[in-house]
């Protein structure tokens, strides 16, 4: 099949990751002019399948459909226009008549295409690539950061959603499940809007702060310190988190509010961030990062962040500090200054 | 020596935290809700890209999801992976997958040696140096400081943990079970009230009810808590404590029936500290009898140590109050037990020993000083019991330490070879009892008066011992302890019949200086 724009559809792609509608979402490979992309379509004839599986009618699934397609692609159209250029770039979108009727008409985006995830790009190592991964972490804070300047939050940043280009460029890919300040976005009513497996601890508690902020930017740096745990000791925070939550006081079976487990959120913290430190090759490296993740995984959003950041006016959950470290970290790290052992 | 029993508070306990964890007491369950079919869908998807590429890093990825979902059957898929292809893979994840923890688990505090205590208290330091937001942390250290008697700093932490945690049950029990202890009931009060879960808590509610009533204050939740101790959605163990309060409660208003009512009710899923409330009551107002069963609770050291004692059951008695006193080491009360039936069954160097740790906790407590003196003078040692003796108010005359510090200072004049002068003082002791209406007390004055009396050889040993006895032979077959003192007084007379030398104690020349004041 042919899109209108030229874009030759070759094969699909079983189910893509995360992505907006989740299920009710294909990804194919296109390419045009020798080169491939990544296409993404909107199936509205699965918006009964959805509506079933939602508990919702028909109508309103189909409305979620519309509207989150809408979404992300009005927002990827804006982080194009900004010039974004550590977010997934979407080369075109459109739809295209593949049956007869209103249903039959396939809405997509068409996505630059990239080597895959950080995932596969580990797996290419023989032994923890220090200078890639710190680049890559570069990368995605520059990418968050980019994001929150235009007054998103991404709310989904995971292993899988960021996609490495090339060798050495790293992209944060997937907003549909994003918010934008002062708009509704589809998933605003959502408790986590994001992949629950990944959230941080105040969210699968059930603590749900009204200021966009908190609730929204601080799950993005929260999830920046998450990838720098997975990229050292291969567990994400939470994880590593409840590993050392009494199992009686587990999310799954806590009945209290968020405040009064907190400190022992805080105990379990403490004790992550020890093992987290302890895997990180090289004395100042380890401090660097300790330092760097016992900020931006603070089990409390409201002291998630640069400690500086919360003097004055500054936004609390700017990234640009971190933007600065991990650019600096990798500068040293290429030249050999950062210590290995 | 003395062994207060007059009152008693279902106040919060104040263990470390993994203790207090394991014993359930800051459980706050509720039913676990099933796997949603978002995050189903979400492992589906991981377990679909581990298979499709089968590398450590997404088993890494699958491992983390499928754990913080507590999906097991997918992170045992992962797991297995992990350990079985460990080539290349981070340290930490294999720590992760195996279940080894890096990180350590803290000792109890109470059953280790000074030298492993200070091992700790650095730890913790270290710790709290670079997590100074960790409360619980700030709480294992106040209790350190406490143990060692330091109650500024134990202050300062404290403060420290209730203004990071002001919610947090085990951080707002501990704190008000510190103030409480320095004797500051109203910012106890303050910390529990200020608490999000101060009104419907039944953990916090029993500790508002408890503290009130311990530190002379009216409770403001006792009705809020009647009305949560009748609430059915609560587990009878997590309302324990506070059926305990209110009963207490009851009591002290003089309401009996209610009081062994809720008495019962606390029985149904008791704790330890509940189970001791109810062997005290028993001793006040009857019919609360404790089975087996309850004795079974763990760390049911207190109401085990007191049945030991009641039942004259000496070296059992000694032994829980030792493990009370491990449980509660800042605590004075297991201390003034264990000491008191050491002393009792003359094992002194026991006695000195575990009073000597607890006044480090416990400073100027004139309990305390009083069973320490007692005990160094019944080993002769009457510079240091002299010297402890001189720091007591000997002129309070409303407290139980009124009758038992003339005792102590009678039994020192004894041995410093005065006895007209310690006769006097214990006399003082047995009419002071008589004015407060505890014949128990002036029954054992008059005992150890006799004892002092047969060891010094004293002409009037004789009349002193059938005046002991014959008051001691009213109460023997209710009180087993008047009966064991009384039985060691038969002893030293028997040995004195037989005309088998006695310990002779040279006249020491001058008087000391807490004697003095009291002949004076």
């Amino acid at each position: 099949m042919t899109l209108s724009s030229g874009w030759l559809v070759t094969e699909e792609i079983p189910r893509l990751p995360g992505g907006t509608g989740g299920y009710f979402s294909c990804a194919y490979k296109v390419q045009k002019g020798g080169k491939t992309a990544f296409l993404k379509a909107l199936d509205f004839s699965k918006a009964g399948e959805m509506a079933v599986a939602m508990g919702v009618d028909n109508l309103t699934a189909l409305q979620s459909l519309v509207n989150a397609y809408q979404f992300e692609r009005n927002l990827l159209q804006d982080c194009k226009q900004k010039r974004m250029d550590r977010v997934i770039m979407a080369l075109e979108d459109g739809s295209i008549q593949v049956d007869p009727g209103l249903f039959g008409e396939v809405f997509y985006l068409i996505f630059e295409p990239a080597d895959g995830d950080v995932r596969r790009h580990l797996a290419l190592f023989e032994q923890l690539n220090v200078v890639w991964i710190l680049r890559c972490l570069h990368h995605i804070a520059v990418g968050l950061n980019q994001l929150h300047s235009a007054k998103v939050a991404h709310q989904d940043l995971k292993p899988s959603n960021v996609l490495v280009f090339e060798a050495n460029l790293s992209k944060v890919a997937d907003l549909g499940s994003a918010s934008v300040q002062g708009t509704v976005s589809p998933r605003d009513d959502y408790k986590f809007a994001g992949d629950r497996t990944y959230a941080p601890p105040e969210l699968l508690y059930g603590s749900i702060d009204p200021d966009w902020g908190r609730r929204r930017q601080a799950t993005d740096v929260y999830h920046l310190g998450s990838m720098v745990t997975f990229f050292f000791c291969g567990v994400s925070m939470t994880a590593m988190i409840l590993a050392h939550v009494a199992p009686n006081h587990l999310y799954t079976v806590w009945g209290g509010t968020y405040s009064e487990v907190l400190a022992e959120i805080r105990d379990a913290f403490g004790v992550a961030l020890e093992e987290f430190s302890n895997n990180v090759p090289g004395e100042q490296l380890r401090k660097v990062l300790r330092e760097a993740v016992s900020q931006l995984c603070d089990p409390d959003p409201a002291h998630r962040g640069h400690p500086s950041n919360r003097q004055g006016f500054a936004n609390p959950y700017s990234l640009e500090r971190y933007v600065s470290l991990f650019n600096r970290l990798t500068q040293r790290a290429v030249i050999g200054i950062l210590e290995k052992k | 020596m003395l062994l207060e029993q007059k009152d008693r508070h279902v106040i919060p306990r104040w263990r470390d935290f993994r203790t207090t964890l394991e014993l359930g007491e800051l459980e706050n369950a509720r039913a676990p809700e099933p796997i949603s079919s978002d995050d189903k869908e979400a492992i589906a998807r991981r377990v679909e890209e581990f298979e499709a590429y089968g590398d450590i890093w997404h088993a890494a990825d699958l491992l983390s999801s499928a754990f913080v979902i507590g999906d097991s059957e997918s992170a045992d898929l992962a797991r297995k992976f992990i350990l079985a292809n460990q080539k290349g893979a981070p340290k930490g994840l294999l720590h992760f997958a195996s279940g080894i923890s890096n990180g350590e688990v803290p000792d109890d505090l109470s059953t280790l040696k000074k030298d492993e205590r200070q091992r700790i208290f650095h730890q913790i330091r270290t710790r709290l140096s670079s997590e100074p937001r960790n409360a619980i942390l700030w709480v294992e250290l106040s209790r350190l400081y406490s143990l060692q008697g330091n109650s500024r700093r134990a202050l300062r932490a404290m403060i420290a943990a209730a203004n990071l945690a002001p919610d947090n049950r085990f951080v707002v029990r501990s704190a008000a079970r510190l103030f409480l202890h320095e004797r500051d009931g109203p910012t106890a009060l303050k910390i529990i009230r200020r608490a999000a879960g101060a009104k419907r808590d039944p953990w916090l509610l029993a500790a508002e009810i408890a503290v009130a009533s311990a530190s002379g204050k009216a409770t403001l939740f006792a009705k809020i808590g009647a009305n949560r101790n009748e609430d059915n959605n609560i587990s009878p163990f997590a309302r324990t404590e506070l059926s305990s309060a209110l009963a207490t409660l009851e009591m002290e208003n003089g309401k009996t029936r209610k009081a062994r009512q809720l008495f019962r009710q606390s029985l149904e899923g008791p704790n330890e500290n509940s189970v001791a409330q109810v062997e005290w009551a028993n001793r006040q107002i009857g019919g609360l009898e404790l089975d087996k069963s309850a004795l079974s609770v763990p760390r049911s050291f207190e109401a085990t140590a007191n049945l030991n004692l009641i039942a004259g059951e000496w070296n059992p008695a000694v032994a829980h109050g030792m493990e009370w006193l491990r449980d509660q080491p800042f605590s004075k009360r297991p201390a003034l037990f264990t000491s008191y039936v050491s002393s009792l069954i003359e094992d002194y160097e026991t006695s000195i020993s575990i009073l000597r740790q607890s006044l480090s906790a416990n400073p100027d407590d004139p309990s305390l000083i009083n069973n320490l003196a007692f005990a160094l003078g019944s080993v002769d040692q009457l510079e240091e019991a002299d010297s402890l003796l001189r720091k007591m108010d000997l002129t309070e005359t409303s407290q139980l330490s009124s009758i038992t510090l003339p005792a102590t200072t009678g039994l020192l004049f004894f041995r410093w070879g005065l006895p007209e002068f310690g006769r006097r003082m214990y006399e003082l002791a047995a009419t002071r009892a008589a004015r407060q209406g505890n014949i128990k007390y002036r029954t054992l004055a008059r005992l150890y008066l006799a004892r002092e009396e047969l060891l010094a050889s004293t002409p009037t040993a004789e009349m002193a011992v059938n005046l002991a006895l014959v008051e001691a032979s009213k109460r023997e077959d209710e009180d087993k302890e008047v009966a064991f003192v009384a039985a060691q007084v038969r002893k030293l007379e028997e040995a004195a019949k037989s005309d088998r030398p006695q310990p002779q104690r040279p006249p020491r020349i001058g008087i000391p200086s807490v004697s003095k004041t009291m002949v004076g």
